[in-house]
């Protein structure tokens, strides 16, 4: 009995969180004209690809993905590298003092990216970097860098300090230890910080839309966001379902290469090693 | 091979608290197997850690084959560690974590396999090669630690409690094999144990430590015979020292709760501590100095039992093989010149000459 019970509620759950999701794809899937017909299908009748085809035939939705890719990408890694040196140093230090510095990290996060936009962008536009790659990925490593020093100086901490000492007995450089040890060491917090930062990136609007606003840099957000039809007054429902049901298909991939690290990242502490 | 020598080293951890090491000068002949003996948190690992160039002294210096070390990196002194949770590095094969320090100094591959190989085989874990330290027990953990620290052939190995994770049958086996490894590749050995059993059967060279200094270093039986210091005797011995608190005056020894008195050589007057060996006590026998009380408590042992006696304040333990029955009242003796004699106050040895 209370079997079931947990299992409707799970399954009310999941259906409360994914029916939004399964909405896109099913209006994302139907036949241009038929997205507002009354009364309401809920599986399309016929499956077409049109919305599909059209988003990347009629506008340049590959070159958004790409650009997504390239700025969430390279943020991702340099935010990663940042906090890897970040709390490999911290970690050096006596655990309150390292806690009181990585304090002042947070404050940074505190701030919503919305108040960041115009001094962000005065100062890229200053370093003429406006519709410069460099300037979302900067953008975006500043504003990940304390969840992400916040999650790996708290991995670094579970390995053992006699580790780095065994290692630098057999002759290991400190950058050795980090990239040799440290890193191999933390991979399941690694992959969990990856994915959530990359997430954030994919996802991410208001800079996106003011750092790159030419339209051949429009991360996926922005290009979704701006999607119009023909006239200002036709919004073309299935090709913006189409992009966003694309828009997760990136996400999900990453997600399922990690997915084991994931875990694995989610569980240990749990038992030691 | 190479001495290793300490000058004065001090070392506090937090400024102003009490100093982990105080003052500690060390001479460690080449080639010894040197056992540091004491307490919990008496400094063991520390010293180990200054030799090794983990921790800097606050003063003094180290000196490895008669050079200063102070200012030569861990990497350099060509000192191994075996580190007390013996630190394997979880990601990589036995095989990687033995290998890996000869990698990184630079030696050829086909050199580094037949190292590896004649060192696993030294240590009998040559069938372990292929495993992740994981799939270990820790006595195989404890073996690639050490194979880790011999492949490398350093002059001076430090080994902080190698044994202690051990169960007591794999650490009496394992015990013997080190000392006879030992032996054969003569290296210098800084050996820390809190288990005197352990540091008296290994050790060529003894040190004992209490609160951060020595306080006595030399050939194990002669610690144990002369011991310098009241902490040292209680420390060193298979059994619990019997101490008894009283007072020396005009050469006779009298007890603080008046039971006994007898006469000594001894010619200082002072608040003393008598202490003797269990082992020195010679039960039912009337010799030099006889006393008698009642058995209060009887630990079997196998061949013997551990009697507690009761005279006066203080309850004599001594072995016997006959089991006598608690209530009894029994006698037993010892010769005066068992009996050693330590300040009250400051815990050191006094002498009959002195
Ligand atoms: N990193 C440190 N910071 C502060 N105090 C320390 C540190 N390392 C050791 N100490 C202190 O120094 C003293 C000596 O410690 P040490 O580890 O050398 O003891 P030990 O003899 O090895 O003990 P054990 O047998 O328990 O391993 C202890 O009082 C300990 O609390
Ligand atoms: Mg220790």
């Amino acid at each position: 009995m209370k079997k079931l019970i947990f299992s409707i509620a799970i399954a009310s759950i999941l259906l409360y969180c994914l029916f939004p999701f399964f909405w896109t794809i099913q209006t994302a899937l139907k036949p241009a004209g038929t997205v507002f017909r009354l009364p309401v299908s809920y599986l399309p009748e016929t499956i077409s690809l049109e919305n599909i085809i059209d988003v990347f035939s009629k506008r340049p939705f590959g070159r958004y993905v790409l650009n997504s890719l390239i700025a969430g990408g390279g943020a991702t890694i340099l935010t990663l590298w940042v906090a890897a040196v970040l709390s490999f140093r911290l970690r050096a230090l006596d655990l309150r003092r390292a806690l009181r510095i990585q304090r002042w990290f947070l404050v940074g996060a505190i701030l919503p990216p919305a108040l960041l936009v115009i001094p962000v962008f005065v100062v890229m536009k200053q370093l003429s970097l406006v519709n410069n790659y460099l300037a979302l990925i900067l953008a975006y490593t500043a504003l990940n860098l304390p969840f992400a020093v916040w999650m790996l100086h708290a991995a670094f901490r579970q390995i053992p300090k006699e580790l780095d000492e065994a290692a630098v007995m057999d002759g290991f450089s400190q950058s050795a230890i980090l990239y040799r040890i440290i890193l191999p060491l933390s991979r399941p917090s690694l992959a969990v910080t990856a994915v959530l930062v990359f997430i954030f990136c994919w996802n991410e609007f208001i800079l996106a839309l003011s750092l790159m606003p030419a339209q051949s840099k429009y991360t996926v957000p922005v290009g979704i966001a701006l999607l119009s039809g023909a006239s200002g007054y036709e919004i073309p429902w299935g090709e913006i379902n189409a992009a966003v049901a694309l828009t997760t298909v990136p996400i999900i991939l990453v997600i399922a290469a990690f997915q084991r690290w994931i875990i694995e990242g989610l569980t240990t502490g749990a038992v030691k090693g | 091979m190479a001495a290793v020598e300490l000058r004065g080293i001090s070392k506090s951890f937090i400024e102003g608290s009490f100093p982990a090491l105080k003052d500690i000068h060390l001479g460690i002949p080449d080639g010894a197997f040197a056992g540091i003996l004491g307490p919990s948190g008496c400094g063991k690992t520390t010293l180990l850690r200054i030799v090794a160039g983990l921790e800097r002294p606050d003063a003094g210096e180290i000196l490895i084959a008669g050079q200063v070390a102070n200012r030569i990196p861990p990497r350099e002194r060509n000192v191994a560690m075996v580190f007390q949770n013996y630190a394997l590095y979880p990601h990589k094969r036995v095989y990687e974590n033995i290998a890996i320090g000869l990698q990184l100094r630079g030696v050829s591959k086909e050199r580094i396999a037949e190292k590896v190989e004649a060192v696993a085989n030294m240590l009998k874990i040559e069938t372990l090669v292929d495993r992740y330290p994981k799939q270990l027990s820790g006595g195989q953990q404890q073996r690639v630690a050490l194979a880790r620290a011999l492949v490398r052939e350093p002059e001076v190995f430090l080994l902080d409690e190698p044994l202690s994770n051990l169960d007591a049958q794999v650490r009496e086996a394992t015990r013997s094999e080190l000392k006879k490894l030992f032996r054969g590749i003569k290296a210098t050995v800084l050996y820390v144990t809190h288990d005197q059993t352990e540091a008296m059967m290994m050790s060529d060279y003894l040190i004992v430590m209490d609160r951060g200094v020595i306080r006595q270093a030399g050939e194990p039986t002669h610690i144990y015979r002369d011991p310098a210091h009241r902490f040292v005797a209680e420390f060193i011995g298979a059994h619990r020292i019997i101490s008894v608190p009283g007072r020396l005056q005009n050469g006779r020894f009298q007890s603080a709760d008046e039971a006994f008195g007898f006469d000594t050589p001894m010619r200082v007057t002072s608040e003393v501590l008598m202490a003797i060996r269990p082992e020195n006590l010679i039960p039912e026998s009337q010799e030099e100095i006889g006393l008698q009380g009642e058995v209060v408590l009887i630990e079997p042992m196998g061949p013997t039992n551990l009697i507690s006696v009761k005279v006066g304040q203080t309850e004599w333990r001594m072995c016997f093989a006959r089991r006598p029955i608690e209530g009894e009242i029994m006698g037993f003796s010892f010769s005066s010149s068992n009996a050693l004699f330590f300040d009250a106050k400051s815990g050191l040895r006094l002498k009959p000459g002195n």
